[in-house]
Order: C-alpha cells, then structure tokens, then sequence
C-alpha cells in the first residue's frame, strides 16, 4: 500500500531502512542531573521496535549555559557516555538509524535553568523570553565551536551514526543566521557569510570528528517575521551550507516571534510547512525531509510520490503510535493510534517542566510500567460508561484476557467527547474516540449501547469486577448575576436554537479554566451571535490551556470579533448592563441578552454510590471525569492504569 | 485497402519498481521482460477491426529491430496480420528516432498504402514522435490520439475519434492516405490466435534494415542514467509578498479560505434551497 | 523585416504558449519561468510563440508574460483547427533559419503534437516530457527524463549545434513572477500555415460521459457519504447526477460501504478533484476527504448537522436530510422537464 514509503534510502554507508523518521523532541526524560535514564531508553527502544527507520534524539545541551529546563542531556560532559551508549546501541539493535541533535538554545530560554547569563549573537532582548542575553565575543564564539565540536565527538563516541546540527527553531545557530537577532560587526555578523560562518565551521569540525558518519542540518524554511529570512534567503543559506556537503537538510519552522509552528496543533493543516522542504528539494540533490503535521501514513506516501521530500518526519504521529511504522507496512491503518495534535500531553507536559506523555497514548514514558499483560487470572469486568476513559479501560482490560461488557446508556460511543469535538477547531479530538471504537469493536468486548447500567444489571451480571467511567455532567450555573437574564451552563449553550444566538449579546463566564469557555464563545460567533464577551476571574482566560492552542484560538476568535477580559469581577448589574471591574478600571458591559457559566462539571458517581452501598464485595474502580473531572487524557490514562489494576 | 502496422517490443520491469533504488539490479536481464508495446496492440486491433467491418483489408505488419523483434509480428500474425515484414537492424538507441521514421518511411512508400496505423507512443522509452514524423516525411495527413477509426462512405476518408483530454473526443475527418496514431482504448485487444502465432515464422520477410540510410546525430548526448526520483510537484506557496503575518495565514487557511457562512434560509425546503441556488449560478434552466 | 529577425536571433530559448479561451494555459507560465530561471543564469533571452487563433489579447499578453521572464512575443497565425502542426511546422521553419538552442513546450497534447511537428520539421529528436531543466558545466543546457514507467532516469546534455526540442512535464515548476516590471517586446505576426493538414477536418466534439469520465476531469460532482444512510438512499445520488449531468462521487465510508468503487474515492487516499459545482450529500467533511475537495469551484454541502466541518467550505449549506432534499429535488426536475416538453 505504500511502496514508496518502505524503500530504503541509503545515506553515507548507512541504510534507512525506510522513511519514516522522528526529529530530535525534548522528552524530559533525562535525570536532573543531565543523564540518559532508563525511562528515556525505554522511550526509544519502543520506538526502533516500532520500526521507525531515522530517530534524532532530543536536543542535547552543547554547552552549559543552555538549557530548555533541568532535565536535558549534558553532552557538554563526558559523564553522560556511558548511558548515551547504551540508549544509542539499543536503538541500532532494531535496523534504526540514529542521530544526535547538537542544541544551544542561545538567548530563547531562561537563565533560571542554568544560573548562568543566557547568551546569543546580539544583546537584544528575546521578545518571547523576555531576558537581554550577555553578547558573546568573538574568542567566545569560537570556543562556542569548539564545545560544538567537542559533544559532536562524545556523540561519536556513544555510537551514534549521525549528527544533526540544529539551525532551526530560533535558537543560537538561527540567531547567528538571522538579521533580525544578529547585529554583530566581526566576523561573525553582517554579511550572508559572516552570519554563515559559525554554522559552517562547526559543519566543518563535525566532519572532521565524524569521519563517514551522517552530517545534516534542521533549519527554519521561513522566518514569517518581517526583516527576517524568508524563503528565498534560507534556500539562499541552505544552498551554500549544502555546497559544503550535507548529508541531509531538515526543514522546519517557528521560532520566538513566530512560535506555534514549532508545535503545530490542530489549526495547522496536515502536512502544512511541506512545501519549505519541496522548494529546498528543487536546489539540491542531497535528501530532504519535512516535518509538521504529517500523522498518517497515506500522506507521508503522498508526499514521497510527489517527490516534496525523501524523509517524512512524523514526530508526534510516533510518539502518540510507537508501532505506526510496522502497523502501516502490515496494512493495518485502522489500528494506528492517531496523533490528534491536541499538544496537550507532550509539549503541553514540557511546559509544565514534567516529562511528556500523550493524550491518547498513556503508556509514553511508561513503556515497562505500562506494558499490556496478559491477566494471571481473568476476570469479568463491567465497564460503565462509554467516553473515553470506559472505552480505554475495556479496551485495555478486554486486551488482558478479562472478560468485558461496557454499558453506554447513549446510543453512540464517546461521551462527553462528541460535544468537546463539536467546537470549532476542536473536531480532529475526536480521532482518538473513533479510534478506541474500532478498537472495541474489532475486539470481544461485549458493547451494550443504549443500556442505562442500573444496580440490576450489576448484581444479575455476576461480575468480579465494576469499572465506573460515568463521567461528569453539568449542573446548574454556579453564578446567577441577575434574575432578569437567562443563565445557562455549557451543555445547554451547545443545544442552543439559531434564533437563541442569532444577534444576541453573550457573555461568556470562565470558571473552567480549560478551553470551553474560548470554544463555545468562538462556536456562538460563528452562529452569528452579535456580540460575545468572556469574562474570567483569572489573569487570563482559559487560564489553564496549553499555550500554543491558547495563542491560535485567540487569534481565531480576534478575527470572529471576540472580546475578553481577564482579572474581573461582576460588580453589579443594571437590567442588561453589566458592570465588571479589571484592574482597577470599571467597564461597563451594556445589552447583554444571555450569560452561559462555564463551569466545571460535577462528577457522576450516582450508581457508584449505590453499589458501594448494595453490592459492598463487588470491587469497584472510579475512572476519569467520575473520580474527578479533568481532561480526556486524563480519563484516558485512569482507564488504562485501572485496566492494568484490575 | 492496404493498411500497415507498425509494431515493437518494449522492456517491461517486471515487479515493483521501488523494492531498490539500485538500478543496475532493477535493470538487470532477469527482470526485464520484453513484451509488444501496448499501443501497438490497439493498433492492431484497430486494423482488424476495420478488416472485419469493411472486408478487403490487407494487413501488413512491420517492424524494425534485432532478431527479438520478430516476436512483435508473430503477435501481430496471431492478431489477423496478412504479411509480416521484419527490417533487420540493430536496436535504435533514444534519439534515433528520425532515423527510424525515414527507415520505415522508406518501406512503406515503397510498397504503397492507404493508411499507416500506429501506437501513440511507446511504453518504454519512447517519445511518442514516430507516427508524426513519418507522415512528414510521407507528405500525408496524420491524426493522433485515435480510439475509434472508421471509414466515410466513397472509402476516400476516414472518420477518426480521437482523444482530446479531459475523457473529451473530437471526430475528424481525413482523407485517405493519412497516418493514425492509436491510443489504447478501454477495449483489451483481443489474444492473438494460437495456431497463427506458431506459424507465422514462415510469413515472416526479412529485409536488410540499415541500407540507404543517413544515421541521425543525436542532438544530445547522455550524461548520467539513475533510478528516477519522483520530481517535487508543484506545491502551494504562500506569496512572498506579503507579510509574514500574512503568509502564516495562507497557510493556516490551507490554500482553502473559510468561508463566511451564509445565513440560513429558513421557511424555503432544502430542495428549493438548492434548485434555486443552481439557477441563480447558471447550472440549471428555469423553464 | 531583417532587423526583426536579427533582434529575433538574440532570442537563444523559445517557449511556445498554449492558449485556452482568452487566456494561457498553466502550464504555459511554469514553463517560462523555469525556462527564464535558466535563460537568467546563461545571460539569454527568452521568446514566447504564441498561437494567435484562440481570443488573445496581444497587448495585454505582452505585459503579463514580460514579468514572468519573456523578452519578446512572436504570435503566430495559425488556422485554428487543426493547428498543431502548422504551428509545429512554422516554429520548425523559423528555428531552421534562426536556430534558437532550444524549444521549449509544455507536455500536453496539443504542445506534445507541436513539438512533434517540430522536431520531425527540423530532423531531430524530440526530447519529451523532461521532468528537470538545468544547465551543464558548460553552461550547456541539460535535462532528463524518466523512462520504463517512471523508474529510470536519464539525464542529457546539449551536444552540437541542432536546436533541441523539450517538451517538459506539467505540474512541476512553481510559477513565479522573478521580472517584476519587465514588458515584453510584440513582434509582428508571423504566418503558420501549412498547406496538407488543411484537408483534416473536425466535425464534431463529443463531451465526455459523466457517467464514465474520470472525476478528477468531471466539471459536475455529486459526492455521497456515509450520511445517505443505505445503498437505496445512495442511488439518489446516481439519480441526481444524471439530472445534472454530473458524475458520482464517495468519501472513504461509502467505499467502505460499497457504494462507490475507489476510483470515485475522493481525498486523500482518493483523487483530487476540480469541478465547478460539487453538491456533497451527508459527507462530514473530514480533512482527508476536504483535502480533495481544494480546487472545487462552488460547494453545496447538504447534512444534518449544522455544525459538520463540511459546512464551513460550502457556498451553500442545507441543513437537512440529504435523501429527502435530493429525492425532492429530483422530482422537481423531473416536471420541469416535463413541463418544458409539452410547451
Ligand atoms: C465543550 C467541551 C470541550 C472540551 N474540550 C476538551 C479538550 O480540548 N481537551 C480535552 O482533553 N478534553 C476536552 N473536553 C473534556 C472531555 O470531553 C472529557 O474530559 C472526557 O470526555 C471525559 O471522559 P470520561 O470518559 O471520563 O467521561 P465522559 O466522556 O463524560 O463519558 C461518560 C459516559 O458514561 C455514560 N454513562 C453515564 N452513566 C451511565 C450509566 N449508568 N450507564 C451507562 N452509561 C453511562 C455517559 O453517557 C457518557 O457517555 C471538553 C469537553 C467539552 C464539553
Ligand atoms: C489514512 C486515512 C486516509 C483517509 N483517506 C480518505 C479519503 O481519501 N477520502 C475520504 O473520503 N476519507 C478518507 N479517510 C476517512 C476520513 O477520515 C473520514 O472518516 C471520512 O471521510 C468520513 O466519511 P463520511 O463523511 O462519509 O462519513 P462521516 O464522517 O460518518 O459523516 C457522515 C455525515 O453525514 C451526516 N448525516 C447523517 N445523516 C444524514 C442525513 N440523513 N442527511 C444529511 N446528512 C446526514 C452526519 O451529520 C455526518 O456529518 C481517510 C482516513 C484515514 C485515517
Ligand atoms: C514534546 C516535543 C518536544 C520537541 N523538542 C524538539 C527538539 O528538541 N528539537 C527539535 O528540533 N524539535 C523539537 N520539537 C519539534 C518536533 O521535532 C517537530 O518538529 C514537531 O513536533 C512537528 O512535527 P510533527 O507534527 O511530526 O510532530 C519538539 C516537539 C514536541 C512535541
Ligand atoms: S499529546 Fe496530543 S499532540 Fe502530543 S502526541 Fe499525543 S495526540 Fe499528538
């Protein structure tokens, strides 16, 4: 089925022995003390016996003063050589190439990491970080180079059989490449070559310490910032850097003043930045590939027999599906688990400086904890509730060799998830619902949908074991402002009539503080609603949202005419005129026809309860939103932990 | 009506072509496998065709090439060919084909004809230039791209459909003697007859394929030959005129901008909705 | 007259445009502005022939085609009908006089059947659907070609002083404007007739079956997906594209369903299609079903659900039962037809 995607590419004395690759992704996995763990081992190891054909390893730190948080690899030390050996053998051990990506984050991070000043080409403060960085000298760059040079060679040392310099996302090597963040007047700044030139001097020593191993680049296509690259000015650069020699170019894309593309969430479509490595293909003879946003392997094949690239980087599509690469050589493309660009696990986790998991997939990070065994005495299990933390436990349970019946009182899997799906942006979540149900029903759970589970059917089922996945459900609103305006929850706002939202004023009340508030704000301006307003106590709206879904749906909803205000409090009202503080400042909200309260959901827990009472020997567990009401992920792993319980 | 086929053997790879990207083991004799080019084989079926429905056609197939070559006629012999001739030559290279045009040339005028069918092109390496050619040199009208031949009534024309693309035809007439370039049709050509094939060795005329003529020099020489790289299609890019900002949109959107959504007609049934929308468009004709 | 032909010599690369109604075809500006990228890189300037039997506008032409790379516009004046080889042939006429180092055409069959003419006219060898232009260490031109089925390439280099004829493979080249400003200078018409392909005459043009034609060249789609609920209901499909004149489509479920068979599939693991009107029947409108959907003209979407993403791209949405609304919509059709009968 995709012929052109399992032939193999031959680089240097390498084999590829297909194309599917992952670019270097940070994981947090490594010890605060900058080692390679077993967990990170573990990761990779699960990955090359999923059949990915190039691995680039995450970014690892050059030189002491970078770091993204505490926990990167210290490839600036020869301590880490023992452990990068390891994990660098046992991903060859599997046919997969395996390359180091060289990193300095130069001015884009935060001293607090490293305690040390941050550096960078220029002094100019990073306009995302916020810190000025301390302007290295010219004997400081080349000793820069040399450290480059230095963990290229640990690299080799550990068996790694290539190296990927990283040019891209807005980091030093970028910053030296970019006008915009070098303003240098030595040799290092100024002209296209003085900006090329610490790039190519560490191509150059890479060479020379790596003698027959893989040598490539990761480089931005395009900078999208005014006075930056542009297209033509990286085909420019990429060219001359090729001229030099390159073993393969990787395109990419985002950096501080532009920072989403870096991790493209579902607003990017598919296969989005694609053309940056097509146009970079049309120069050069040498491999390319791109990245962002490819998740199936239909259109990783499409891409190679369109001939815009000779690698297809499906990062995240592997991290969310380890086995992809086997799965779609064996024809079985139902059974890829997809990655639904949701952020909310992996970068989402960077962020919030823990390693990263993902959102469908609970065992990232945990590949021998979580590894799915065959139960030692098999038990009938019912499952209550079909969302996405019921289907997962059965699903997982039934994977065990337990006996499973999932009771779903609707007619259709999924839960709360086919309303989270139904704002705007948002319907790619649903994948990983569709998914488990093809799961389900390729699998011998008995699926009872359109049965209400009561204590009866508990009690007659003669079951060793209850999962309850019943999830939450929104009550009434929690703030009522006034009596002369309607209030309605969450729920009641998606079953809106057109002529209720049409031409009204809506104000919108954060108390969610996840991304409900922003997607029905944005799902009642597309209807056409006059006016929309969320409001929330907070310092922001939907002040718990991973950032980069935040930044893209705040652009969307500035476009839709959207107002917000973070840090408020209603003051009063006055018939449909709303009075609301913020900051200091009092504002006044006229003509307000409806106000929807975006509340957390209460949990559901009502037969819980009742078996807890009636049928005390049954054992019982509380998956998802039923036990506490957080996010689909979250349901997701309580399932999948709870079915490995059991 | 004498009619003449000119037919060929191509190479075929045989299996998937990207198990490797070695193109010496690709090309390697164990995996090519020689077979009539397809296009030839509606032009002899088109010729039969015609023998069928109009009777008093003669058949001559003809080819040019190495003892190999021969298997091409037997084929044709097989399909309903009445004389096979076979002009022994060594094999053209690409860039010969000229030199192939005035070679066939020459044997067709010299034998008389009223038409020359031939393949559009050839699976192999062709160009798809040789039935072009050879009406130039023939002086004689040609048409491309049949699917369909029949002649007009008097017999001193040919009614041709031809493909135009888009699964379009356009009809032309041709006066006879004219040149028909065939396209391979939707109807398989039929298999060549057992009996005929076996037997058509004995037809077979061997003529000296390399007398009386000029060899071409080929406009170009080649330089390298590798395993094909699919070429980066044209692809979407965003206008390097605009802003950065503005790129980023046009990617955002996906080549493919939101629309702004149309407010709901209520009261009108959906299947007015849409007759009137299709009128008001020009789709559809009011009465 | 002879300074004309001298300013004519200087033009070293030839394009030859194909024309369609008013305008040029696409193919036409990818090949020039490769063509221009390379006359930029030898220092050579780049003619444009054109056919002036189509509704062209010359002048206007002139100023288009100046910022995309062309120096200079020969229109040629063919019959109309018929005219790929009284194009050919005069190009082959003028390039024996002139002799430019290469013609440049765009690999379809009209430009196929002109470079035919052309290099049979000159003698030479046609070198066909190239997939790569480039320049040798000689600054000689260089190009290649994929042979056995795409699976072997083969690069030549310009030898000799025979003017090469190139036709280069549609949908490669980005178009690019890289001569912002630049007009091109109009020549004077040039005649291109040749006497014997006169006697080829057309007589009729037979539109393509909707019923049979490939989607992908369909101008009229109506798409059926898993919201038409049963194969009863996806006949309605069938039913309103005869009405219309359309041909079917699917998405991946109603393949799935055997509704459709795939070669009607439309996506991403399908065809891509490009009609002027798609009416979309109970299709979600999933991203790798819309991926197909990119060059649709105008979309009617029909679903029940009014938040279905499908609706967002529709330049008409119908909220409703799809089987219904079609079934009416036939019927409708039906006694106009009718009606229009029996005035
Ligand atoms: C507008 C909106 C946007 C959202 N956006 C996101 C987002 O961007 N990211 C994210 O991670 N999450 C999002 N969510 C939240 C997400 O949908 C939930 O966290 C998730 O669905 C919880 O899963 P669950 O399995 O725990 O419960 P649920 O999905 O609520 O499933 C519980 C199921 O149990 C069934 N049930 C209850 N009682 C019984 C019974 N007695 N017998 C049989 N069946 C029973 C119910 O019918 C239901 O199907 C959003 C939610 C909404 C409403
Ligand atoms: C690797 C991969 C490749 C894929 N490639 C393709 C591809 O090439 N082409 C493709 O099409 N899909 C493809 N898919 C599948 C794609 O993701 C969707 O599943 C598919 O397009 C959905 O088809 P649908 O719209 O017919 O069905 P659904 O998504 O189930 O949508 C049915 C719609 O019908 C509506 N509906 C229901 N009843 C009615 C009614 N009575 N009247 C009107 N509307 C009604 C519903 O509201 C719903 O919106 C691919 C998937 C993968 C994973
Ligand atoms: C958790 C995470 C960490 C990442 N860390 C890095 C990194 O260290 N170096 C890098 O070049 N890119 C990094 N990226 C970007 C990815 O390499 C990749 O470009 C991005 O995920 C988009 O590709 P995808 O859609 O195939 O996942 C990271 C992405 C994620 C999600
Ligand atoms: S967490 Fe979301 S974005 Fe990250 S890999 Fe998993 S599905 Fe993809």
């Amino acid at each position: 089925m995709f012929p052109r995607l399992f032939t193999p590419l031959k680089m240097k004395d390498f084999t590829i022995p297909n194309r599917i690759m992952a670019t270097g992704h940070l994981t947090h996995f490594a010890s605060l003390d900058g080692q390679v763990t077993q967990r990170l081992i573990d990761y990779h190891e699960a990955r090359a016996k999923g059949g990915l054909g190039l691995v680039v390893t995450e970014s690892m730190a050059v030189h002491p003063s970078t770091a993204q948080s505490q926990y990167v690899v210290h490839l600036y030390d020869d301590k880490v050589l023992p452990g990068l050996t390891e994990l660098v053998s046992t991903i060859k051990k599997y046919g997969t190439v395996v390359v180091c990506q060289l990193h300095h984050m130069g001015r884009e991070m935060i001293s607090v990491d490293t305690m040390r000043p941050i550096v960078a080409p220029s002094a100019i403060m990073d306009p995302m970080k916020r810190e000025v960085p301390h302007e290295l000298s010219t004997a400081e760059v080349k000793e820069m180079v040399g450290y480059y040079i230095a963990a290229a060679e640990r690299a080799v040392k550990a068996g790694y059989d290539g190296l990927e310099v990283h040019c891209a996302h807005g980091y030093l090597l970028q910053q030296f490449l970019s006008p915009l963040s070098n303003q240098r007047t030595d040799e290092y700044g100024g002209s296209f070559e003085n900006r090329l030139r610490i790039v190519r001097e560490i191509i150059a020593g890479c060479k020379k310490v790596a003698p027959g191993k893989i040598i490539g680049i990761r480089i931005d296509g395009d900078e999208f910032a005014d006075g930056g690259l542009t297209m033509e000015d990286v085909q420019q650069i990429v060219v001359a850097l090729d001229a030099d020699g390159l073993d393969y170019i990787g395109l990419s894309a985002g950096h501080a003043l532009n920072y989403p593309p870096i991790f493209p969430n579902m607003d990017f479509p598919l296969g989005c930045f694609t053309y940056l490595a097509s146009n970079i293909k049309r120069l050069v003879n040498t491999p390319v590939y791109t990245s962002h946003r490819i998740n199936d392997p239909a259109l990783a094949e499409k891409i190679l027999e369109d001939g815009h690239a000779d690698l297809i980087a499906m990062t995240r599509a592997t991290i969310a599906d380890p086995e992809l690469p086997l799965k779609a050589k064996e024809e079985r493309i139902d059974d890829i688990r997809p990655c639904v660009a949701c952020l909310q696990r992996c970068f989402g986790r960077l962020r919030l400086r823990a390693p990263i998991s993902c959102l469908g997939n609970p065992a990232v990070g945990k590949e021998r904890e979580f590894a799915i065994t065959a139960a030692p005495n098999p038990k009938k299990v019912a499952v209550v509730g079909g969302g996405p933390g019921g289907m997962e436990a059965a699903r997982v349970l039934s994977q065990r060799g337990h006996t499973v019946v999932l009771y779903e009182k609707e007619q259709e899997l999924g839960g709360m998830l086919k309303l989270g799906s139904s704002v705007p942006n948002r319907e790619e979540l649903f994948n990983i619902s569709r998914w488990q149900i093809i799961q389900l029903e390729q699998s011998n759970v008995a699926i009872k949908t359109g049965h209400e589970a009561t204590l009866e059917d508990l009690k007659a089922g003669n079951y060793d074991a209850v999962v309850f996945a019943t999830g939450a459900e929104y009550d009434e609103p929690s703030v009522v402002f006034t009596a002369d305006l309607p209030h309605i929850n969450l729920r009641q706002a998606l079953d809106l009539e057109d002529d209720q939202v049409e031409d009204k004023n809506i104000l919108v009340i954060d108390r969610d503080f996840h991304n409900k508030a922003l997607g029905i704000a944005e799902q009642l301006a597309e209807r056409e609603a006059a006016g929309v307003v969320i409001l929330s106590s907070e310092a922001d709206v939907a002040v718990d949202l991973e950032s980069i879904n935040k930044m893209m749906a705040n652009e969307r909803l500035t476009e839709l005419d959207v107002k917000w205000l973070s840090k408020t409090r209603v003051e009063g009202v006055d018939g449909k005129d709303f009075t609301v503080s913020h900051e200091g400042w009092e504002v006044v909200l006229p003509d307000i026809d409806l106000v929807v309260v975006v509340d957390k959901p209460k949990v559901n827990t009502t037969l819980a309860k009742q078996v807890e009472q009636e049928l005390p020997q049954l054992k019982t567990y509380l998956v998802g939103n039923c036990a506490s009401p957080r996010l689909t992920p979250d349901a997701i792993h309580d399932g999948y932990r709870i079915a490995l319980e059991v | 009506m004498r009619v003449v086929v000119l037919v060929k053997m191509t190479k075929v790879i045989r299996g998937n072509p990207y198990r490797t990207d070695n193109l010496e083991a690709l090309l390697n004799e164990k995996n090519l496998a020689l077979a009539v080019n397809s296009y030839d084989l509606a032009a002899l079926e088109e010729a039969q065709q015609l023998k069928e429905l109009y009777g008093d056609v003669h058949i001559t197939a003809v080819t040019a090439g190495p003892e190999s070559a021969v298997k091409a006629l037997r084929v044709a012999r097989g399909m309903g060919a009445d004389e096979l001739i076979w002009l022994d030559r060594p094999a053209f290279a690409g860039g010969q084909e000229m030199e192939l045009a005035r070679l066939l040339a020459q044997e067709v005028s010299g034998r008389g004809f009223d038409l020359v069918l031939c393949g559009l092109k050839s699976d192999d390496v062709g160009t798809g230039m040789v039935g072009v050619a050879l009406a130039g040199l023939l002086g004689v009208p040609a048409v491309t791209r049949s699917v369909n031949i029949g002649l007009q009534v008097g017999r001193g024309s040919l009614r041709v459909e031809r493909h135009v693309g888009k699964g379009n035809r356009e009809v032309v007439q041709c006066p006879l003697p004219a040149v028909v370039t065939v396209e391979r049709s939707r109807q398989a050509p039929r298999y060549p007859g057992v009996a005929r094939y076996l037997t058509a060795g004995k037809k077979i005329v061997r003529k000296d394929g390399t007398a009386g003529l000029q060899p071409v020099t080929a406009p170009v020489i080649p330089l390298e030959t590798k395993k094909a790289q699919p070429r980066p299609k044209k692809i979407f890019i965003p206008d390097e005129n605009l802003s950065g900002a503005d790129r980023m949109k046009m990617i955002m959107s996906g080549g493919m901008a939101r629309k702004k959504k149309k407010k709901a007609q209520t009261q009108v049934s959906g299947s007015e909705q849409l007759y009137n929308f299709l009128l008001k468009h020009g789709f559809i004709e009011r009465l | 007259m002879e300074r004309v032909r001298k300013e004519m010599e200087q033009q070293r690369l030839w394009v030859v445009a194909e024309s369609q109604g008013e305008e040029l075809k696409e193919s036409t500006y990818e090949l020039l502005t490769e063509v221009a990228r390379l006359a930029a890189q030898r220092g050579n300037k780049v003619m444009v022939l054109l056919d002036t039997a189509g509704d062209i506008a010359l002048e206007k032409m002139a100023e288009e085609l100046g910022v995309y790379g062309a120096e200079a516009i020969l229109p040629l004046a063919s019959a109309g009908q018929n005219s790929s080889r009284q194009v050919g042939e005069a190009i082959a006429a003028l390039a024996k006089e002139l002799h430019p180092d290469a013609v440049f055409i765009a690999e379809t069959i009209w430009g196929h059947e002109v470079a035919s003419w052309t290099a049979a006219g000159l003698g030479t060898a046609l070198l066909a659907d190239c997939v790569e232009l480039g320049l040798g260490v000689n600054q000689e031109l260089t190009m290649s070609r994929h042979v056995y089925g795409d699976t072997v390439a083969i690069k030549f280099a310009a030898a000799g002083e025979q003017t090469l004829v190139v036709t280069v493979q549609s949908g490669l080249f980005n178009v690019k404007k890289s001569f912002p400003g630049q007009k091109a200078r109009l020549l004077e018409r040039h005649p291109a007739r040749a006497g014997v392909c006169e006697s080829v005459k057309v007589l009729e043009f037979i539109k393509a079956d909707p019923k049979t034609v490939d989607i992908i060249d369909a101008e009229r789609l109506v798409v059926g997906g898993k919201g038409m609920g049963t194969a009863e209901n996806y006949a309605l499909i069938r039913e309103t594209a005869e009405v219309l004149s359309a041909a079917v489509g699917g998405t991946r479920v109603a393949r799935d369903n055997g509704w459709v068979s795939l070669v009607r599939q439309i996506g991403q693991t399908g065809k891509t299609v490009a009609p002027e009107l798609l009416i979309s029947c109970g299709v979600s409108g999933a991203i790798q079903h819309t991926m197909g959907l990119k060059e649709t003209k105008c979309l009617v979407a029909i679903n029940t659900d009014k938040h279905a993403p499908i609706h967002k791209l529709a330049d008409l949405s119908i909220v409703e039962d799809a089987p219904k609304v079609l079934a009416e919509f036939i019927a409708k059709m039906k006694t106009t037809a009718e009606r229009r009968q029996s005035v």
